[in-house]
């Protein structure tokens, strides 16, 4: 029976929240194929019945699990020959990875080796008289683009987030199989890590916060992202920026929202002098509300939100911090 | 070290999404107003190339662009900024990344390379996989979301963005990178006497055609459609007397609507 992979790169740590929506993308269209839902986990040390339940009860009908100390880190140039090979072997009909650093170093890699096309950053997928079409935004998310893949196994990147995990449930059952065949190879490895620095971002992760404070070029300086901060700390909030204030050298790239940048789907998103480029959106696509603050009441950011206050925000900020503390003692 | 830097053109990606329109039958964007740029990215990777050439006090920087035969725009700001070399490769109709990757594959087979640096994404179809699709082909590794690389001792030293932070990484040569934008990549400006310099300067013209010698790149994906998604908020604006009382205002409407 035909199926659709997805391949879960877990490297030394476990299955990540965003596998699972891959997952969930992985089995509607397999459901609609009518094939069944693999998954390859990929990694060292990994305890493949524990996590391979784990994949099961979230939609997989089978786990394939290579496990291998040389798959420690996420090293495009190791992990392409292993996922060439799983492929090879499995035979799917359709490949997915998370559009992640991860997948998109791999999957255009992949492709070639296989001979065969694929589509980044796919948002849905319909399948049309058996026919898969991946949906993808391009052009910065000013336009979509429906695409299909002319050879197989087709090869698509999916947009974290885009996807629901399924519901988890312990009753699902499969099979999981350790991959012992597969050869990996301590001479592939070609590029070496000397250092790995983490660059301190203050308060909550932003992928994790519920509300969102981001300042953009019109924030004026590094120091100015203080006003932001100190709104944050109020509401419990993460801060993010957008590419032009990362650029400028205020904030760190970690902090970048957008289509480059983080994606992320708070309830609460405020965009403080952020003009509302498509590119930038596109990272904030799954949150519910957005509040905008900018000094241009044509900016493009209005279009997008559901409050706005045309005014310059070093007057606005303080305010409004102050007027929230009070309301929200009640 | 000879670097080599793929530098595409594009309709300005900056433009608003209202000002957005396309062309259903040619299933490419119309030009209306936008101007055409390099993508952005690549401007970062052309700035990682100097700096490259500047920190080891020697080497070769030659950019290179596929595209209709007018498209030359991205090149003469290369040699602006002082690129040493520049070619053009005419290719004719629709040049998505996968015939872009085998079209350069191709030249770089006739230029001497020890470090190939492409754009994390081209800022028109966004696809992100001709650098990691050249690597492939040639067979060398590829190292990804680079902010800034040096040459040393036969290797390549690369700071690579990471979620929260960034790898120091080496890679031997010849190798491809991928550049991403950081504070310390932004393309520098070029000097007016150099900006009119780069247009008295040769810029080698190939062909797409001959490079492949026949044989067509088969891309395996087709657009089927493009389209513009409709998206409707209504935004409420905050009116007031002054900003105070807009910010007094915005506060009891989130409060309202339970945003906070
Ligand atoms: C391929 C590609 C990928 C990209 N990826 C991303 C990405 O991941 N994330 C991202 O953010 N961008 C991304 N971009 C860049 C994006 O297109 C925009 O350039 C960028 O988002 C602009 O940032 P900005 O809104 O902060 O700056 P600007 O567009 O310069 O806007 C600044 C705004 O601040 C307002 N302002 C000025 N002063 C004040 C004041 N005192 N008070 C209030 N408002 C004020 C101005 O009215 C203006 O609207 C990408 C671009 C490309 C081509
Ligand atoms: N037509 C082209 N000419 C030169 N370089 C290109 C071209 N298309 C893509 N590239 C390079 O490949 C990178 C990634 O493009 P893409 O995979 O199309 O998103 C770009 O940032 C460029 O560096």
């Amino acid at each position: 029976m035909s199926s659709v992979l997805a391949f879960c790169l877990a490297g030394q740590g476990g299955v990540g929240r965003n596998y699972l929506g891959l997952l969930g993308g992985a089995s509607r269209i397999a459901t609609a194929l009518g094939s069944e839902t693999h998954a390859a986990l990929l990694g060292s040390d990994i305890d493949a019945q524990g996590a391979g339940q784990e994949l099961l009860a979230y939609g997989a009908d089978r786990v394939f699990c290579v496990n291998n100390p040389l798959l420690q880190e996420v090293d495009s140039d190791v992990y392409v020959r292993v996922a060439e090979q799983v492929c090879r072997k499995l035979q799917p009909r359709l490949v997915l990875f998370l559009c992640d650093d991860d997948g998109r170093a791999l999957a255009p890699r992949l492709a070639w080796r296989l001979g065969t096309g694929l589509t980044t950053d796919c948002t849905a997928f319909d399948v049309e008289d058996g026919v898969i079409v991946a949906l993808k935004p391009v052009f910065g998310g000013k336009a979509l683009a429906r695409v299909v893949c002319k050879s197989q196994p087709g090869i698509a990147t999916v947009r974290v987030r885009s996807m629901e995990a399924l519901a988890r449930d312990e009753a699902r059952s499969g099979e999981i199989t350790v991959l012992d065949d597969i050869a990996v190879d301590a001479s592939w490895k070609k590029v070496e890590v000397l250092d790995r620095v983490k660059e301190e971002v203050k308060g909550i992760r932003l992928e994790d916060a519920e509300v969102v404070v981001s300042g953009g070029r019109g924030i004026g300086g590094a120091e100015e992202f203080a006003a932001l901060h100190d709104l944050a700390r109020k509401l419990g909030a993460g801060v993010g920026a957008s590419r032009a204030a990362v650029d400028e050298g205020w904030v760190p790239a970690g902090m970048q929202v957008g289509l480059t940048g983080k994606m992320i789907g708070p309830s609460v998103y405020i965009a403080v002098g952020i003009s509302g480029a498509s590119q930038h959106i596109a990272g904030v696509s799954n949150a519910k509300n957005i509040i905008a603050i900018n000094s241009d009441p044509d900016a493009p950011i209005f279009r997008y939100a559901r409050l706005g206050v045309a005014e310059d925000y070093r007057t606005i900020l303080p305010a409004l911090g102050k007027a929230l503390e009070e309301l929200m003692k009640d | 070290m000879n670097i080599v830097v793929c530098l595409k053109q594009i309709l300005d990606p900056e433009i608003p999404a209202q000002d957005f329109r396309i062309d259903q039958e040619r299933k490419e964007p119309t030009q209306g107003n936008a101007s055409l740029v390099i993508s952005p990215f690549d401007e970062n990777a052309l700035e990682v190339a100097l700096q490259m050439r500047e920190r080891a006090g020697e080497g070769r920087v030659t950019a290179i662009s596929i595209g209709s035969s007018s498209g030359t725009l991205a090149l003469r700001k290369a040699l602006a900024v002082k690129a040493d070399q520049a070619v053009h490769v005419a290719a004719e109709g629709t040049i998505n990344s996968f015939t872009a990757a085998a079209i350069l594959g191709a030249a770089l087979k006739k230029l001497e390379f020890d470090v190939v640096l492409c754009g994390r994404q081209a800022g028109d179809w966004d696809f992100g996989v001709v650098g990691p699709l050249l690597a492939e082909s040639l067979g060398i590794p590829c190292v990804p979301f680079v902010t800034e690389a040096s040459y040393a001792g036969g290797a390549i030293q690369a700071k690579r963005q990471t979620l929260d932070g960034y790898d120091l990484v080496k890679a031997p040569l010849p190798v491809v990178l991928t550049v991403t934008n950081a504070s310390t990549n932004n393309l520098r400006y070029p000097k007016v006497k150099d900006v009119m310099m780069a247009d008295r300067k040769e810029i080698l013209a190939w062909e797409a055609a001959t490079l492949l010698g026949g044989e067509s790149p088969d891309a395996s994906i087709e657009v089927r459609d493009l389209f513009i998604p409709v998206h409707k908020v209504e935004c409420e604006l905050i009116e007031g007397d002054n900003a105070t009382e807009k910010a007094l205002k915005l506060a009891r409407r989130m409060r309202e609507l339970k945003l906070v």
